[in-house]
This record gives C-alpha cells, structure tokens and sequence, in this order.
C-alpha cells in the first residue's frame, strides 16, 4: 500500500501544485518540495522494513488490489533491493530538481511542478509495478510530462528536440505495447488465465522464434530510453535543450528505467532469447562506449558533451547486463546509482553556468576558477574526479567480468 | 640499510649493471673535460659542420618525439572526432524526416482544388473495387 501511496502523493501534490501556482508561483515551489520530501520519508523509512526482512533477496512489499478486473488488470507493485535503490535515488533526485527550478523558472511555475511531479511519479510507478499494464501506464505518465518540460521551458531549439524525444520513445513504448499484448495473449491461451501480472506472466513458455520478437519489442523501447547506439539521437538534443531539472530527471532517473526494465523484465522473462542476443548487445555496447566517448570529445556545448559521456556510460550498463554474471550484475546497479549521481550533478552544474553566463559554449567560458572559484572546483571535481572514483569502480568490474566469456 | 637486488639467475650479476653505469658516468664527465677543456676548438669545428648542427638542434627538440606523437596519434584522433562532431548517425533520421517532407511536396501535388482531379480520383478507386469484385 505504501508505495501506491508515494505515488498518488507525487500525482496529488502535482495537481496541488498546478492549483496553487495560479495564487503565488512560490507556494507552487513549496508544495511540490514537501511533497517530494514526504516521499523520500516514506522511502527511507522503508529501508527499516527492508532490514528487518529477513531474506534480503527478495521481496519484501508485495501488494495487489484489483484495477480493471476484466481484463485482467491489478494495482501490483512490490518492491526489492534493486526498486529500493532507484526509489531513493528517484526521490533524491526529485528533491534535486525541485531545488535547482526554484529560480529558475518564472513563467508558470505551477503548470511546471505538475510536470516535474507526475514524471516523477511516472518514474517511481515504472520501479515499483508488477503489472505491465501499471508498467505501460507508468511509462507513458513519464513521457508525456517530460515532453511538455521540454517543448514549454527548454532552450532555443527546444522544439525540434522536444518532438526529437517524443517521437524516438513514443515509437519504442508502441513496440512495448505490442510486445506486452502479444505476452498477454499467449499466457491467456496458454493458461487461459487473462493477466498483466509480472509473476503470472513469468510461467509462459514460448516458442523460441515468438520468444524472439516479442523480445526484440520490449528490448528496443528499453534500449531507446538506454540509450543504445543507434538509437542514441534524441539523448543529446533533450538533454542540451531541457531545462536545468528536466536535465537532470533525463540523465538520472530516465536512463535508468531502460536499464530496469532490460534487468526486470527482458532477461526473467526471455532468458533464452536474450542469451542468443547477449553477443550483439555486448557489440553495441561497446560500440556505445567508444562512440559516445569520442563524439565528447568533440563536443563545445557544455552539455551535449555530458549528454554523450551518458551514451557512453550507459554502454557499460548494456555490457555488463548482457555479460550475465553476478558481479556485472552488482556493478551495473552501481553504475546506475553513481552515473545517475555524477551526471545529475554535472547537468546542474551546467545549468547554473548557463543562467549565469547565458551560454552553453564552452569555448566563451574560460576562466571560471578565478572569475567563479566556488563553482568552477565542484565542476572540476564532478567532471574528472567523482566519475572516475565512482565509475572506475563499477565500469572495471563491468569490463573485467565481460571480458571472461569473451577469452 | 636496503636489502640486495635479487635478480633472476640467468641474468649477470648485479655489480655488471652497476659497473656499466658507473662507466657511462664517468665516460660522460670524460667526454665533457676533454671538449670544453682540452680542445675548445673541437666544438667550434663542429658548430661549422651542417650535420652536426642537425644532430644537436634534434637532440635540443627532446628528439622531435612530441611532433612524432602528435602526428601518430593527436592529429588522427582530432580528425576521427571532427568528422563526427555533429554525429553521423543522426543522418539516418533526419533522412527519414527528409524523405517524409518529400513525400508530402510528391503527393501534395494531386490536392491543388480542381474538382476533376478529385472526381479522377474516386472513379479510379471505384474501378479498383469493381475489378477486385469481378475478379474474385
């Protein structure tokens, strides 16, 4: 029950804040920081029950009532060590980015905290759901905000970007609708039990070539929000065009759930198909890696250059899923977790030089340690140190175990 | 006191390594009394020989390994990520987009307002029907 409370609390507080911002765009800020602030409570409180669960590996809240019972749909959610993890660190970053707008934005402020809390809501929904039509819906209720964060607040290209991001993942959530409706259809024939349920669903056995495509359907919407080479295109634009917080949601929370979404659901419910696929997926990853770093490279926009130090990591994330061990495994939830950490970070930091400077170039921003001595250490810091403390760690051992099956 | 080099057997002993560096230094120190002391002139003989000259203005540029580095390694690389900059892969779908909006100019062609064009349009599609229908 708590967690579908954390999420009606975002949805609520969402429309509280669209509500209240037409009185004062300040009680619009302070709602939608309370209400994040009673999720990351909530959270944290969770961590208490979760250590007093005494099996740690598996799930310690599992809670279902029915939603659409004729087709089949329930409000499950249940929650384990790795939505544990993505929670806090959504509701952390949520308070981040509540934080980081508070200046920044002026024109309708409350229409703006009701998107920033229902795409966190949406986020929290797609870590927490055991029921892939609450999976889908959640998804959705995650783009869309997001979408009109970009085309409402974002940059001076913001609407080419906007429909940029639009298009790439509305055409992956349809691939993921069909492949959730194909899954539907044959566990109903199979079992004649008609349910979304993740768990129900879980006992269905296919034929290799149907487990195939129906695979390559939910791999390409997760590999879309990953991102994955070549589908990598609308990260950069999003993320250079988005404001501050929509940044820094993009780059922390929504990687992440293509990354969840491969762990949670393409491998328990395909672990043959995705076997077959490990080597190709590997490639890409690789290929994501390299790619991505050198298009940094490159770069003199100050945040496209984070956005594509993103593809890149994100490629190590792919890597170490699809290497199938357990230690890849732990050193992709820690990836997760410090990328979404370091790159949420760098994206503020970004924005701050923005508002001040009015560029992004980062050719026009020379001097920063003596002109901004306080901002230019954290930046260094962010830029070199804390991604390679925090990533050396988790990408060699990523590296180090995907390179066993390869010898 | 520091502990003796333990060396792999099959090496020579340790005191022949220190020998040949001890005689490279002093060679060294040799070599510096004898052109700078002894015979001065030497080195204003050999500041008159071109290929000398070429030898020691290589030496003094830290034997060009920073412009050899640059050229085998730096300068392909800038190259590789400038060719790249505005990622390539982004063709494909501005392609698509492309092609879209050339598809729209092609097909928009046939909506110009003329009512014979229309009137065209609906008898050829009623033909279509008819013919499937006998056909079948």
């Amino acid at each position: 029950m708590i967690l579908l409370w954390m999420i009606v609390v975002l949805l609520a507080g969402g429309l509280l804040c669209w509500l209240s911002g037409r009185q004062s765009p300040a009680y619009a800020r302070w709602t939608a920081l309370l209400t994040v602030s009673t999720d990351m409570v909530l959270a944290c409180c969770l961590c208490w029950l979760y250590h007093e669960f005494p099996d740690k590996s598996s799930w310690f809240i599992n809670y279902q009532i029915n939603w659409i019972p004729s087709m089949g749909v329930s409000l499950h959610v249940a929650l384990d060590g790795f939505g544990m993890v993505l929670l806090l660190l959504t509701f952390f970053l949520g308070i981040l980015a509540v934080l980081c707008s508070w200046n920044e934005i002026q024109e309708r402020a409350g229409f703006y905290y009701f998107n920033l809390l229902w795409t966190l809501a949406g986020i929290s929904g797609v870590f927490v759901a055991m029921d892939l039509f609450l999976f889908y819906f959640c998804w959705e209720v995650m783009l869309i905000p997001m979408y009109l964060l970009i085309i409402l607040w974002g940059d001076s290209r913001r609407r080419y970007a906007a429909y940029k991001f639009f298009l790439f993942t509305q055409a992956g959530s349809l691939l993921m609708l069909l492949s959730i409706l194909a899954l539907y259809f044959i566990h109903g024939q199979q079992s004649g039990q008609y349910t979304f349920d993740y768990f129900e669903l879980l006992r269905t056995t296919f034929q290799s070539n149907t487990a195939w495509w129906i695979m390559a359907g939910f791999m390409i919407a997760f590999t879309i929000k990953l991102p994955m080479i070549p589908f990598h295109n609308w990260l950069p634009d999003a993320h250079s065009e988005a404001p501050t917080a929509g940044s820094l949601l993009l780059a922390g929370l929504l990687l992440k759930t293509g990354a969840y979404g491969i762990v949670r659901f393409v491998l328990p419910l395909f672990p043959e198909a995705s076997a077959a696929i490990a080597w190709w997926a590997m490639l890409f990853g690789v290929t994501g890696i390299i790619y991505g770093a050198v298009l940094a490279f490159s770069q003199t926009d100050i945040k496209r250059l984070i956005a594509y130090t993103s593809v890149s990591h994100m490629g190590f994330v792919l890597l170490g899923i699809f290497s199938f061990s357990e230690i890849a495994m732990q050193g992709v939830v820690m990836q997760m977790l410090t990328h979404g950490l370091s790159t949420g970070a760098l994206f503020v930091m970004a924005g701050m030089l923005k508002e001040r400077l009015h560029t992004r170039d980062i050719t026009k921003m020379g001097g920063l340690w003596t002109s901004m001595p306080a901002m230019a250490e954290p930046l260094f810091y962010l830029q070199w140190h804390l991604p390679v403390y925090l990533c050396w760690v988790t990408s060699s051992q990523n590296s180090l175990y995907c390179s066993g099956p390869l010898q | 006191m520091l502990p003796a080099t333990v060396l792999k057997p099959a090496h020579p002993e340790e005191i022949i390594f220190q020998s040949i560096a001890i005689l490279t230094t002093l060679t060294g120190i040799m070599t510096g009394y004898m052109l700078y002391y002894l015979y001065p002139h030497t080195i204003r003989e050999w500041k008159q020989s071109e290929g000398l000259m070429a030898v020691r203005n290589f030496f003094f540029a830290g034997w060009r390994f920073d412009q050899l580095y640059d050229m085998l390694f730096v300068k392909p690389f800038v190259y590789i990520t400038q060719i790249s900059r505005n990622d390539v892969t982004d063709k494909i779908y501005s392609g698509i987009a492309e092609m879209h909006l050339q598809l729209n100019r092609f097909l928009s062609v046939s909506q110009n307002g003329s009512l014979r064009w229309y009137v065209a349009g609906v008898l050829i599609g009623i033909l279509f029907i008819i013919t499937l229908q006998i056909l079948r």
